[in-house]
């Protein structure tokens, strides 16, 4: 029968583990730029000196976190991110809901409050105080509300005024 | 062969006690466990999908103010600071609904409206800017469906089910968790913290945007002083107007603000308000 | 030439152990994430499949609580070349649906619990073929109906602790049952060259077992990324019977009635077999966390019977099973396994030999996870050739055996 010593010395994942231990393993914690644009501040505070800026996806490690800022290091530069804009995920993808509440947009867009109060009472539930709530709700208005869309070029355009007001 | 073994094991050894200092298991976590994003895409539509139904029903008791290009410019400077806000995966929306009452509401999702009384108390886009930030603050903080969690109205993990159920008991419990949130929004006020919080964030929006945080301020002074203004809600809805003036006046001397100059954009805010 | 007409042909019986495990020591690949990965899973062993690899792992599971149901769909096919007349092939089917596993593990305080059920071997063979007009032989028909069937379950409660955060204990308590019944009847018909004589035998064999198979585990984190597992196990037999019956009848040319049979009473023995222990070494590389590379190594001692005989040899297996995810709701798994025959190997001239045949098999699978839950489909193949005495008198004699079979799994886990 086989003998455990040499046997095992001849297997490759030995070695492999031992090539493995030989390499720095280093768990850190990232952050990822949620913003089109972010500044990496040489301090805390909004008046400090901009050291580079990173685009939206960008990836952070962070080191310190300091109230509403975290001290993060992206490539070579060490500098200050205001949390506003980062997270621990990486960006989503624009989330759409147009289209997926069929029960809404379809059909009677204005529903009723009897409609709701029935429903609730064959199945037992009792309805909370309506005082804030006259029992109909707007879709239609809601649907105008969600068609004002801003281009992102006008953004950009808009954003103009505000840097020209902004002193040194 | 013993003797290289034992090499091998005492380099291990070492490595293991040289190691990192706290060691937990994290990195068995796969990524099917980590990456929240699956979870998050789910609950983000929830969310928009909550924040609607309960936007359709406050535009069922209120009616949007029929000044189009008003409507449109206030989208404008909302998109603008969005930007600023971390939360681009979901499309904000912004309203200015006719009332004589001074307020704004957050819904989630990313609906928000703000009373044709407030705009007219305002000066300045600044101004303006301050409170869709204080707004947009608390869309991001997610507060209200924090709330409902508070009050034990089922959202949450049930927020899924319950704006995606085509069982009838669900869409009952959607309403009911909708009417709550009304009633958070123009009765009870959210927690107090949590108001405070949403300043906070606004201060930090501003300045990242480029606005003068102090017109912010001058606002939210002007309607507490002003007996003519109708602050009834607002007062009901939020903590004390001088805590939170305070608050944020000490946020400006922190931040050396004081010296640096911000915009206020006074012109163009002029030529749309009317 | 060989006259089959007086020998009698006791597959069963003779050699319990030819029922035993098919002759391997890894038999039953289960767990809803370790089948995926060929059960190289010793140093893995973080979730219910982890009760039957290595206890110690169910302490670093990362959830409250998992549930895990695992369905297989098996089947393989035994040809034992050249049986019959010195041409043609024996040819032994297997089919089975087998839930092979399902376990639940809970964090209770400082210690993890949990229960599994799982079905460590299991075999369902038959064999129905008639050869007819063999004249090289004299034999004008000839059936043969082989059944058997033979399935060990492995039931209990798991419990798992974490002693620090580089180390972890773990300790599984089996209740072992195995149920093995095999009947074989075979009817030869010779030619009118052999005076149309007939030769019958009929056996049939069924072994009862009651155990306990204890199985303490060590998982041990060095570093970051890197895990060693370490198991160990035997089966203590509390009870084992085993009931077995042969008949036979073959005539003569001279005389009326059966001239060579034996006695059909049905015998009652107790049957204790040693088993092995088994201990399993793994160790497992989590270099991100969207890929995870692990290998185990896997001892059987050799075992014995009442008179220190050796029954059954030592074995040594290996797996080397690979996980990877290619987005965060799918992932893919494969995994390499041998089970190596734990009978020596065959020489002609010697009589009463069992079958050695090594098999390596192979897996894949895919997995998609969504909010807690995950399902995977994949496909286990194994492969194998070497030879057998299906006649055990008859030292001249050896067939070399193939056996090839594949699996369709379905499994699913949930967290809550």
């Amino acid at each position: 029968m086989k003998r455990w010593g040499p046997y095992m010395m001849k297997q490759p994942m030995v070695w492999l583990l031992a090539a493995l231990a030989l390499s720095p393993l280093v768990a850190a914690e990232s952050l990822y730029v949620h913003s089109a644009k972010a500044s990496l501040l040489a301090a805390p505070k909004f008046n400090a000196d901009i050291l580079v800026s990173v685009e939206k996806g960008a990836e952070l490690v962070l080191i310190e976190q300091q109230k509403r800022w975290f001290l993060v290091q992206f490539d070579d530069q060490t500098g200050w991110v205001s949390s506003l804009l980062v997270k621990s995920e990486p960006p989503l993808d624009k989330v759409s809901v147009i289209g997926s509440d069929a029960v809404e947009i379809t059909g009677q867009t204005r529903s009723r409050a009897s409609e709701v109060s029935t429903a609730g009472a064959t199945r037992g539930l009792t309805e909370s105080d309506a005082s804030t709530d006259d029992g109909v709700s707007d879709y239609n208005e809601l649907v105008e509300m969600e068609a004002i869309s801003v281009p992102g070029e006008e953004i950009i355009e808009f954003a103009d005024a505000i840097v020209r007001e902004n002193g040194e | 062969m013993r003797a290289l073994g034992n090499r091998v094991l005492l380099v291990l050894a070492a490595l293991g006690l040289a190691g990192c200092v706290s060691m937990d298991q994290d990195f068995r976590a796969r990524l099917s466990e980590l990456d929240k994003s699956a979870d998050a895409q789910g609950d983000v539509e929830a969310e928009v999908l909550f924040g609607r139904k309960v936007a359709a029903r406050l535009l069922g008791g209120y009616d949007g103010v029929s000044d189009q290009e008003l409507q449109y410019y206030v989208n404008q400077v909302g998109a603008y600071l969005v930007q600023f806000a971390g939360r681009d995966e979901i499309d904000f929306h912004f309203l200015i609904i006719q009332s004589a009452e001074i307020n704004a509401y957050a819904l989630p999702g990313g609906y928000i409206f703000v009373t044709s009384a407030a705009v007219a108390a305002m000066r300045n886009e600044a101004e303006l800017a301050g409170v869709l930030a204080h707004e947009i603050a608390h869309v991001r903080e997610k507060h209200i469906v924090k709330a409902l969690d508070i009050r034990g109205v089922s959202t949450g993990a049930a927020l899924g089910q319950l704006t995606s159920g085509g069982n009838d008991a669900f869409r009952v419990a959607l309403t009911q968790a909708s009417q709550a949130a009304l009633a958070i929004l123009t009765d009870d006020g959210l927690q107090q913290e949590d108001e405070f919080d949403a300043d906070e964030l606004a201060f930090y929006i501003l300045v990242q945007s480029g606005y003068d945080s102090q017109a912010y301020l001058n606002f939210l002074a002007r309607i507490d002083q002003d007996q003519q203004l109708s602050t009834q809600e607002v007062s009901r809805t939020h903590p004390d107007m001088s805590t939170r003036l305070s608050r944020l006046q000490g946020l400006r001397e922190a931040n050396g603000l004081d010296n640096l100059q911000y915009a206020v954009v006074e012109d163009r805010f002029l030529t749309f308000k009317r | 030439m060989f006259r089959y007409g007086t020998a009698v042909w006791l597959f069963l019986g003779v050699a319990p152990y030819l029922f035993a495990d098919a002759g391997r020591n890894i038999n039953q690949i289960v767990g809803d994430r370790a089948i995926g990965m060929a059960g190289a899973y010793a140093a893995v062993s973080d979730d219910p499949s982890g009760m039957y690899y290595n206890p110690a792992g169910i302490a670093y599971s990362s959830s409250a609580n998992i549930s895990a149901n695992v369905n297989t769909l098996q089947s393989y096919a035994i040809t034992y070349d050249d049986v019959v007349a010195g041409e043609f092939d024996y040819v032994r089917d297997s089919f089975q649906v087998l839930p092979n596993f399902f376990g639940v593990i809970q964090p209770l305080g400082n210690y993890t619990v949990g229960f599994s059920s799982t079905i460590v071997d299991s075999v369902r063979e038959k064999q129905s073929q008639t050869f007819s007009d063999l004249t090289a032989i004299n034999v004008d028909k000839f059936v043969f109906n082989f059944d058997r069937i033979d399935t060990t379950y492995n039931v209990g409660p798991s419990v798992a602790r974490v002693l620090d955060n580089k180390l972890a204990v773990g300790l599984s308590m089996h209740l072992h049952y195995r149920s093995a019944e095999s009947i074989s009847n075979q009817h030869i018909k010779f030619s009118a060259a052999s005076g149309n004589n007939i030769s019958w035998n009929n056996s049939y064999a069924e072994i009862k077992e009651v155990g306990i198979r204890p199985k303490l585990g060590l998982i041990w984190s060095p570093m970051q990324s890197l895990s060693f597992g370490l198991s160990a196990d035997k089966t203590f037999l509390i009870s084992g019977n085993l009931t077995s019956q042969v008949s036979a009848c073959g005539t003569d040319l001279t005389n009326i009635g059966c001239q060579t049979q034996s006695d059909p009473s049905i015998t009652e023995t107790a049957f204790e077999r040693d088993y092995p222990w088994q201990v399993r070494m793994g160790g497992a590389w989590f270099p991100s966390n969207v890929l995870l590379v692990s290998a185990d190594l896997i001892y059987n001692s050799p075992t014995y019977d009442d008179s220190g005989d050796s029954v059954l040899l030592s074995t040594v297996d290996g797996a080397l099973g690979v996980e990877w995810y290619w987005s965060p709701k799918w992932a893919l798994r494969s995994g390499l396994y041998t089970a190596n025959a734990n009978t020596p190997e065959l020489a002609l001239g010697s009589i009463n030999q069992a079958g050695h045949v090594d098999l390596i098999g192979a897996t894949v699978s895919i997995t998609r996870f969504n909010q807690g839950s995950s399902i995977s489909l994949g496909t286990l193949l194994n492969y194998g050739q070497g030879q057998s005495q299906l006649f055990p008198t008859v030292a001249s004699l050896l067939q070399t055996t193939t056996i090839v079979g594949g699996t369709v799994f379905f499994t699913t886990s949930y967290r809550y």
